[in-house]
């Protein structure tokens, strides 16, 4: 996945993949993880996108400013999630996933070129 | 903690919040309140809250299984809508449209 | 029958829901459409987050045991919400007995 690739090639991007919404399999991986680290990002990567897919939801259906009419809900669709860490964070949009060094690596870039890169990616969680 | 009034100052932020260790809104500064109300606000701070808690437990399983480290303890947790973004560290969070978002600037003001 | 998990005392509503899109086949019970529409979403939503942390949990303590994660329940401060499945329960705290609900909800996923 060139994705993947030109993520990899960021200053402070340690590993980067993909991940499928269902079952812990990943089908494109690069950086220094290895494959039990692997296995394991893959399965909170696919977690957690279950989880913010629902807070998505539930900002939707429980927020006046999402209702039909008012100012629109620009949370919905939940397009991805950083859990930052204190020297490293795990950033995911859509299905790709990407570890960055804090110090070394720009999140704005980061997430900048996974926002337009998987503009159109379907996110379906099934 | 930052000045809630200097991180709504931001490019491309409509909010800047606080919240208690559940999540409950504490105090905000609006700068866009058709896009985004206290409710909503009350909303994301639980929300923030909920995935720091779930990072942690996260980061805490990873780092003891794992040689890779620095994800423990979590510091913060960033929603991205599909055109605003809720940025939070600590006990505050900033929302922002992703279009004009700095997300490193918002992290770093967010440390106070 | 789903429907006879009303008859179980404290439940107030049940509902049996679509894996793909978590839309209500079956409803019963004192909920409006709008919100057994959100009932419903939002308990596919659980569902998926509960079984990926189960995963997780798994790897983390290399236990057996804790996948594939069954159900869940959300303790309110009245109400009470359990799901089990693809099927889920609005009870109330004061008169419901959990158990009974789980297993009921347990049985009735397994004949559907």
């Amino acid at each position: 996945m060139s994705l993947v690739n030109d993520l990899m090639d960021q200053p402070g991007v340690e590993a980067a993949g993909d991940f499928a919404y269902r079952g812990d399999q990943s089908y494109h991986h690069k950086g220094d993880l290895s494959a039990a680290d692997t296995r394991l990002m893959v399965s909170l990567c696919r977690s957690n996108a279950a989880a913010v897919r629902m807070e998505g939801d539930m900002l939707a259906m429980f927020s006046r400013v999402c209702q039909p009419g008012a100012g629109g809900c620009g949370f919905e669709p939940t397009k991805g999630w950083v859990m930052h860490g204190k020297s490293r964070s795990v950033c995911v949009i859509s299905n790709v996933y990407c570890v960055i060094d804090n110090e070394r690596g720009s999140l704005g870039n980061v997430l900048g070129m996974m926002r337009n890169r998987l503009a159109d990616a379907p996110d379906f969680l099934n | 903690m930052s000045d809630l009034k200097t991180l709504s100052s931001m490019p491309g932020t409509v909010a800047a919040f606080q919240f208690d260790e559940e999540g409950r809104l504490e105090d905000a500064v609006i700068t866009d309140d058709v896009v985004i109300d206290r409710d909503t606000l009350d909303l994301l701070g639980h929300l923030c809250v909920a995935n720091m808690a779930i990072g942690a437990m996260q980061a805490r399983g990873w780092e003891g299984m794992s040689d890779v480290k620095g994800f423990y303890p979590v510091q913060g947790f960033t929603f991205v809508g599909l055109d605003w973004s809720a940025v939070s560290r600590g006990r505050q969070g900033v929302v922002l449209s992703n279009d004009q978002a700095d997300f490193d600037a918002a992290y770093k003001a967010l440390a106070g | 029958m789903l429907k006879q998990l009303l008859d179980l005392r404290g439940v107030q509503a049940v509902a049996h829901f679509r894996e793909e899109s978590g839309e209500p086949w079956q409803v019963h019970g004192e909920l409006s459409d709008t919100d057994a529409r959100r009932l419903t979403r939002l308990a596919l939503d659980f569902k998926r987050m509960t079984q990926g942390h189960a995963d997780q949990l798994a790897l983390f303590v290399n236990q057996p045991g804790w996948t594939p994660a069954n159900g869940w329940i959300v303790h309110g401060d009245q109400r009470t919400v359990c799901g089990m499945s693809s099927m889920v329960a609005v009870v109330d705290n004061a008169e419901a007995n959990l158990t009974e609900v789980m297993k009921a909800l347990a049985q009735e996923s397994f004949y559907t």
